[in-house]
């Protein structure tokens, strides 16, 4: 809770010295007793910010813009997409299955929206199941987890809000949500640099996150930016140096930083999930009316994703 | 000058003046976001131009819900750079002389000055994850709130605080260490 303190503190200062609205004194007298540990921190981030604050030549600026007028005299009006090229690709994999099912002649289109007690639930979750079955790796299956435990929520919070909670599909509905965080949990996706989540602060090691990014492999931006480096123009400063990259390696690290990114697309998801799920079912775990035995399930809901999010 | 959401309702209609404005007032954050991370002039300049245009492009498909237009434009330049990045490691030679970060300024001293800073603040930004130079890069150089980098990097605000105090943490830390050393 400290730590959660202090950063709210560091920030609120920060924002103000960016803002140009205080000094980083008069930040410090706002908050005597942290005044030690800020002054570095907040010192260091003024040192940086003034060296990054590069105002850009005006011809460039210029230039650009005259390069984008014909541009976008060239493009005319921007394109306006059509509503399925707005869809993620899970939700379109989803809609061939539905189609699929309704050539083969079923009321299918109405389950994909159906709540728990509707006749169409049943073919809502085995739409699921296939499009489970049909996802091509373990990151798009690890997504369509994702989004699918994410309808649990929701279906959840209708029949609480409707008042047609019962222990059969409410144990349903917390038992399809949890096996769908855990079969995140199982899939080899690769395991989440623990300093990108701030748990490695939380966990009191402000050191760590150098030791953590090498030991999670190689990073393919920081790579790039390590053989450009001037810091080998240092060390060995010649007028010209050129820097070979064997072949082998630039493929291998392209496939990797593909990887990478979808990777990160899948944080982006769980971390988005584990902040919203437990902010939505620690609201019912507040509610009297909910029995005490929803609430076991609620909390071990709350639980796994939170795992997830620290896998 | 318009309200930004009203800009950009225009510049999805085609509006050039609206998209321009969008310009003028983004133009400068991009530049200095796009230095930070690649550290090359000419490259960043290229970059901030493809960033724009992709933008007016694509202005079409963006929707004024919850995302705020310059997260929105920074994911731009984020997809762009990942993909400069992706080229540029499929280069045979990389000439290393080239890719040392140089700024706009035109006064040659100050370029100077700002460059062997440039050269620390990359090298202590070297030590980072990613996530940690993400949040530095839009917070510093991109002037982004910590509201907007947690939309463009689709992260809760609490976790980009937290990734905020420990890379400034770890720079401190990498700058400290390269002023005893007498690298930096």
């Amino acid at each position: 809770m400290a730590k959660y303190e202090f950063e709210n503190k560091l920030n609120d200062c920060l924002e103000k010295l960016l803002n140009g609205t205080e000094t980083v004194e008069q930040c410090l007298q706002r908050y005597p007793n942290d005044a030690q540990e800020l002054e570095p921190l907040l010192r260091t981030a003024m040192s940086v910010q003034k060296v990054v604050d590069i105002a850009p030549n005006p011809e460039l600026k210029a230039r650009i813009h005259y390069n984008l007028q014909l541009k976008m005299a060239e493009v005319g009006k921007p394109q306006h997409p059509s509503w399925f090229s707005l869809q993620p690709r899970w939700a379109m994999a989803m809609m061939a299955v539905m189609l699929i099912f309704v050539m083969g002649g079923g009321a299918v289109l109405a389950a994909d929206s159906s709540m728990p007690g509707s006749p169409f639930y049943p073919i809502k979750i085995l739409t699921e199941n296939i499009s489970l079955k049909l996802a091509g790796s373990d990151i798009e299956k690890a997504e369509l987890s994702l989004a699918f435990a994410d309808r649990r929520v929701d279906e959840m919070n209708y029949l609480i809000d409707s008042d047609k909670l019962s222990e059969e599909n409410m144990e349903s509905i917390a038992n399809r949500y949890i096996a769908y965080v855990e079969q995140v949990n199982s899939l080899s996706y690769g395991t989440r640099d623990a300093s990108e989540t701030g748990m490695t602060l939380m966990q009191g090691s402000a050191s760590a996150p150098v030791a953590e990014e090498s030991a999670t492999g190689p990073d393919e931006e920081q790579k790039t930016v390590t053989e450009t480096s001037p810091i080998v123009r240092q060390e060995n400063p010649p007028a010209q140096i050129t820097l070979e990259i064997p072949p082998e390696d630039t493929a291998a690290s392209s496939a990797e930083n593909q990887t990478f990114n979808e990777q990160d697309e899948l944080y982006q998801m769980i971390t988005y999930y584990a902040y919203h799920h437990p902010q939505k079912l620690n609201k019912w775990l507040e509610d009297p009316n909910i029995p005490e035995k929803y609430k076991i399930l609620i909390r071990r809901m709350i639980q796994d994703m939170k795992n997830l999010e620290y896998r | 000058m318009q309200d930004e959401k009203n800009l950009v309702h225009k510049a999805r209609q085609g509006d050039k003046e609206a998209f321009t404005e969008l310009y003028e007032s983004h133009f400068d954050k991009i530049y200095r976001y796009m230095v930070m991370k690649i550290g090359n002039k000419a490259e960043a300049e290229d970059m901030t131009q493809q960033v724009f245009i992709r933008a007016y492009e694509s202005i079409g498909s963006y929707q004024w819900q919850g995302i705020p237009f310059s997260a929105w434009l920074f994911r731009i330049a984020h997809n762009q750079m990942v993909d400069f990045i992706r080229k540029a490691s499929k280069k045979p030679t990389v000439p290393l002389d080239e890719s040392l970060p140089i700024v706009g300024d035109s006064n040659p001293q100050r370029e100077v000055e700002v460059k062997l800073n440039m050269e620390q603040v990359a090298m202590a930004a070297r030590q980072l994850t990613r996530a940690q130079r993400e949040v530095i890069s839009l917070r510093f150089a991109g002037g982004l709130s910590i509201s907007e980098v947690a939309s463009a990097m689709h992260k809760s605000e609490g976790a980009i605080k937290a990734l905020q105090h420990s890379a400034i943490l770890a720079l401190r830390k990498t700058l400290r260490a390269g002023e005893q050393n007498g690298k930096i």
